[in-house]
């Protein structure tokens, strides 16, 4: 077994290599994978400091002035608010919507369950685009004009596959006779809920809401067609955008990647915690 | 597992199974009545008509941005799963310990702004931009390349960007159930090589794959984001800014443009079956 | 550059390109209301016999002044010391289309709105079709019109039927940017010269039906581009795809376009502003502006109007009385980048900005090309003549092709 640990490893380019030039090819193929990942990012919180208006190099020196410029946009205050709502709608119903129908699929026998989770993904699995123009299309039907609403119901499909992807994953492994414990012992099913499944699950429920906010804040096309003429960060972006250059924007966008971060980096390190 | 009487089990799953068929499964009925119907105007006048379909299949123009936007999708999934899969294989099985670090770095790099990240490669591969200031100052080449910019090339890059990360969960995630002992005990019998990988690691990582290049696949079709910001003249229209332009006022045809999201979902559809069925003959030989 | 001088530019410079469509439903970012012809729309939402809130309280100066049209029009730095005198406060709001004021104004705006301001093919599109939105004005009330350019007295967008609707407060032209570094004799004669090779991987055009379609109508010598046969709207479709070859990207605004050239990704854009050249020189690049010499190009002017049921009518007046004054008008036409409406204001500019319009036109008796020529098409097709739909269709298929 020490032997077959320390034999150079196969990779896709066919028969072993010498140890070290694989070994090498692996890292350098790493390395070269996260710099193409990253390199937009890097580039977008970079331009947020130079003093260069152009966005290009040489770099002639470092300003916060983007920041104050971004801030002081009108617009942005509404565009942050409306996002944070947007997000904070989006985690509670989306959770509060698919915990119960996560419990449910528990439940059920396998035979009913695959295809029913399965069902539950296909809204990832169509384009954003149809989505939000069957919205759009939806909503002019029933006479709701575009805003916030309309757009929170976009986020809300958007999210729930995923928070029900989430919960499920943890379900799937949990122990239900704890609760016929419960139950037998004369709990009723708020009390059981609250005193022993929900401490149990609370890190996935937490996981699965902030990816939810996440999935919210960073979401643009089916809140563009349904959104109207009210604004959310991305959609604030986006008319941005479309002006010209303008290093504000990238301060915005920065600022918008690290709470991103933050939320994702939060999202998984409790969905792995288990009380 | 306990399984108890179906019953409660169905009080559970209503709420969001209410949620679904209200606001997924009656717009995309709404939508699809709606291709059947006319445009007169600026209003949509009820009908049961096929001439939508007729018409978008049948006009040139429309067909020839279907299967560019096809094309493009195509080569741009093809691109991203076999990193993707290389990616995971190496994060599985060769980085082990630092695997939780670099799938943490590549789910940052996926939250970190859609639009802000399309934009970003503007400033990357521009006519003076990073890309080709680099390769000047390093003496590669004597003229900046143009076409790396506002062109079909520049759409593929950025869209490669975007889904490479989202094509590596899936593959992973299917890698991670997969027993290094399996695949030590797969070399020890001789298995070297792409062989296996073809006959020993792919077909049980193959829903994973088969996930990947959905994913891939259906959002490089229809994202029309990107070809706005980067396509340019030549590569600017792909289907998802076609179906678009039929929703705005000034050259409304929601009918048509209803029908063509369905055009495309089934083309969708076809294309997926047609790779995995492909992707699982290749891992039985 | 001042910084508020540069954020005027830059609203203008960023006003969506569809500011100079006629139809383009609310705001253009929402896909999908669907804007009927002016005078259908919620028709039936006013209220009947409703009069004006505080009809007797606005004959008086002073109090709030709605404002509805493009951002810097409002001319906050130029009128900061008036209203604060007339204890007048401006409260603006912006659009981005010239349609979205007469989208607000049937959709519950009307009695709300007070001063306005948008571009003279709109304007002159309602005056045509009729359509109930400007109040007729009281010209004694605005004594400094009279330093108005003879075009802009009689102008089919200003005048109807003996009554005013409209004063203009500034007017520029659409020519051609570039780069002299890489194009030392600036845009060849016509338009339809740009299918030349050598224009390869250099032109920037604005994501626009109406401004190519017409220059290039133009450049196939049609006398009026606006009016024109499906057949001819076919052979301009024909001369642009000539010419598409060599287009490398369309700006969504002509603050995108100038952002193209100023990353060397472009060196021609076709229908741009000399405005553009203010903020290219503050980001390093100094380009030119020059329209083709047998084409020509087209004029644009924005006017100020007063809605029907204006809540504060005085204040109405003596704002649009203030800025047709000699220094305001200046100062508005100066900061802007555009060309100032009255003779008085033309004295008051420093030359370089008296040369950047061709003020011949606008003093000729009978108007002038401002006075004759209308970019729009109709809006209904009038007999073999095609209409904005036909155009934005035209511009889809070229795109596509």
């Amino acid at each position: 077994m020490i032997g077959q640990r320390a034999a150079p490893a196969t990779d896709r380019a066919g028969e072993a290599g010498s140890g070290i030039l694989s070994r090498w090819a692996a890292r350098i193929f790493v390395a070269i994978v996260l710099l193409y990942l990253f390199a937009p990012v890097v580039v977008t919180v970079l331009f947020s400091f130079t003093t260069s208006p152009r966005l290009s190099l040489p770099i002639e020196g470092l300003t916060l002035d983007w920041y104050g410029q971004a801030f002081s946009n009108p617009l942005f205050m509404t565009a942050l608010t409306n996002s944070l709502w947007l997000a904070l709608v989006t985690a509670v119903v989306s959770v509060g919507l698919g915990l119960p129908f996560s419990f449910g699929l528990a439940r059920l026998k396998d035979r009913a369950r695959g295809p029913l989770l399965t069902a539950s993904l296909v809204p990832a699995a169509v384009p954003a685009l149809v989505l939000g123009l069957a919205l759009a299309v939806f909503f002019t039907t029933i006479h709701v004009r575009p805003g916030l609403l309309p757009a929170a119901i976009g986020h809300i499909l958007v999210a729930l596959p995923f928070v029900i992807l989430t919960l499920n994953a943890r379900l799937e492994t949990f122990d239900f006779t704890v609760l016929e414990a419960a139950r037998d012992l004369g709990a009723s099913p708020i009390r059981t809920f609250r005193d022993i499944t929900f401490p149990i699950i609370r890190p996935s429920v937490l996981g699965a809401a902030l990816l939810a906010m996440a999935l919210s804040i960073d979401e643009f096309v089916v809140t563009w067609f349904t959104i109207g003429n009210q604004q959310s960060l991305p959609v604030l972006i986006w008319g941005l955008l479309r002006r010209g250059i303008d290093p504000a924007v990238n301060a915005l966008a920065t600022v918008v990647l690290f709470s991103l971060v933050v939320l994702v980096i939060l999202a998984s390190l409790l969905s792995r915690r288990r009380s | 597992m306990t399984v108890r009487p179906p019953a409660g089990a169905w009080r559970q799953l209503a709420p969001a199974t209410a949620f679904y068929l209200v606001f997924f499964g009656i717009p995309l009925l709404i939508l699809l009545v709606l291709s059947f119907w006319r445009q007169e105007g600026f209003t949509q006048v009820p009908d049961a008509t096929l001439g939508n379909y007729a018409g978008g299949l049948t006009n040139k123009l429309y067909v020839t941005v279907l299967l560019r936007t096809i094309l493009v999708a195509l080569v741009t999934a093809l691109i991203v799963v076999p990193i993707a899969y290389v990616m995971a294989y190496l994060m599985r099985f060769r980085f082990e310990r630092r695997a939780n670090l670099l799938l943490g770095l590549v789910l940052i790099s996926l939250f970190s702004g859609y639009l802000v990240r399309i934009y970003a490669w503007r400033t990357i591969l521009g006519t003076e931009g990073l890309l080709n200031t680099a390769l000047l100052q390093l003496g590669l080449i004597a003229e900046p390349i143009t076409a790396l910019i506002f062109s079909p090339w520049a759409v593929m890059i950025t869209l490669v960007g975007l889904l490479l990360p989202l094509a590596l969960l899936p593959i992973s995630s299917s890698m991670s159930n997969v027993s290094r002992d399996h695949v030590e005990a797969a070399r020890d019998l001789g298995s070297n090589g792409l062989r296996l990988h073809r006959t020993v690691l792919l077909p049980m990582v193959l829903p994973g794959v088969g996930t990947a290049f959905a994913i891939a696949f259906v959002l490089a079709a229809g994202d029309f984001v990107v070809p706005t910001m980067l396509g340019g003249a030549s590569g600017g229209t792909m289907i998802g800014n076609l179906i678009t332009n039929f929703f705005r006022s000034s050259s409304a045809d929601w009918p048509l443009g209803a029908a063509l999201s369905f055009v495309v979902l089934a083309l969708l559809v076809i294309v997926y079956l047609v790779t995995t069925r492909l992707l699982r003959w290749v891992s039985r030989r | 550059m001042d910084p508020r001088v540069r954020s005027l530019l830059m609203a203008r410079l960023n006003a969506d390109v569809s500011r100079r469509r006629f139809i383009q439903g609310a705001a253009g970012m929402a896909a999908v209301t669907v804007l009927g012809t002016g005078a259908v729309s919620a028709a039936g939402r006013k209220p009947a016999g409703r009069t004006p809130r505080g009809a007797q309280a606005g004959d008086e100066i002073g109090g709030p002044l709605n404002f509805l049209g493009y951002e810097g029009e409002e001319a906050p730095n130029v009128s900061k010391a008036f209203l604060e005198q007339n204890g007048i406060v401006m409260q603006p709001k912006y659009i981005g289309a010239a349609d979205d004021a007469l989208t607000q104004f049937q959709t519950g705006g009307r009695g709300q709105m007070d001063l306005m301001a948008s571009n003279k093919d709109f304007q002159r599109g309602v005056l045509d079709a009729g359509i109930e939105f400007m109040a007729p004005l009281d010209m004694a009330r605005i004594p400094n019109a009279a330093g108005l350019w003879p075009a802009f007295k009689v102008a089919p967008w200003v005048v109807r039927d003996g009554v005013q609707y409209t004063v203009p407060l500034i007017w520029g032209d659409e020519p051609c940017i570039y780069d002299p570094a890489k194009w030392p004799d600036g845009p060849p004669a016509r338009y339809t010269d740009f299918a030349d090779p050598k224009w390869a991987g250099s032109l920037v055009w604005l994501d626009d039906p109406y401004t190519n379609i017409w220059l290039y109508g133009r450049s196939l010598g049609y006398a009026d581009p606006s009016r024109i046969t499906q057949a001819q709207l076919d052979a301009v479709v024909e001369a642009m795809l000539a010419s598409k070859p060599n287009i490398v990207a369309y700006g969504a605004s002509l603050g995108d376009m100038v952002d193209i050239m100023v990353r060397g990704d472009a060196s021609m854009g076709i229908g741009g502003w000399a405005g553009q050249l203010a903020i290219a020189r503050e980001k390093g690049k100094e380009f030119a502006v020059a329209s083709p010499a047998v084409d020509g190009t087209f004029y644009w002017s924005d006017a100020y109007a007063m809605a029907l049921d204006a809540p504060n009518p005085a204040n109405v007046y003596a704002f649009i009385d203030f800025m047709m004054g000699a220094e305001p008008n200046a100062q508005i036409a100066a900061e802007l980048g555009s060309g100032c409406t009255t003779a008085p204001a033309w004295d008051l500019l420093d030359p370089d900005v008296q040369e950047l319009f061709p003020y011949d036109t606008v003093r000729a008796e009978d108007g002038g090309v401002l006075y004759s020529q209308q970019v729009l098409p109709p809006q209904q097709p009038d007999g073999d003549i095609v209409n904005t739909g036909a155009w934005t269709d035209a511009w889809q298929v070229f795109k596509l092709s």
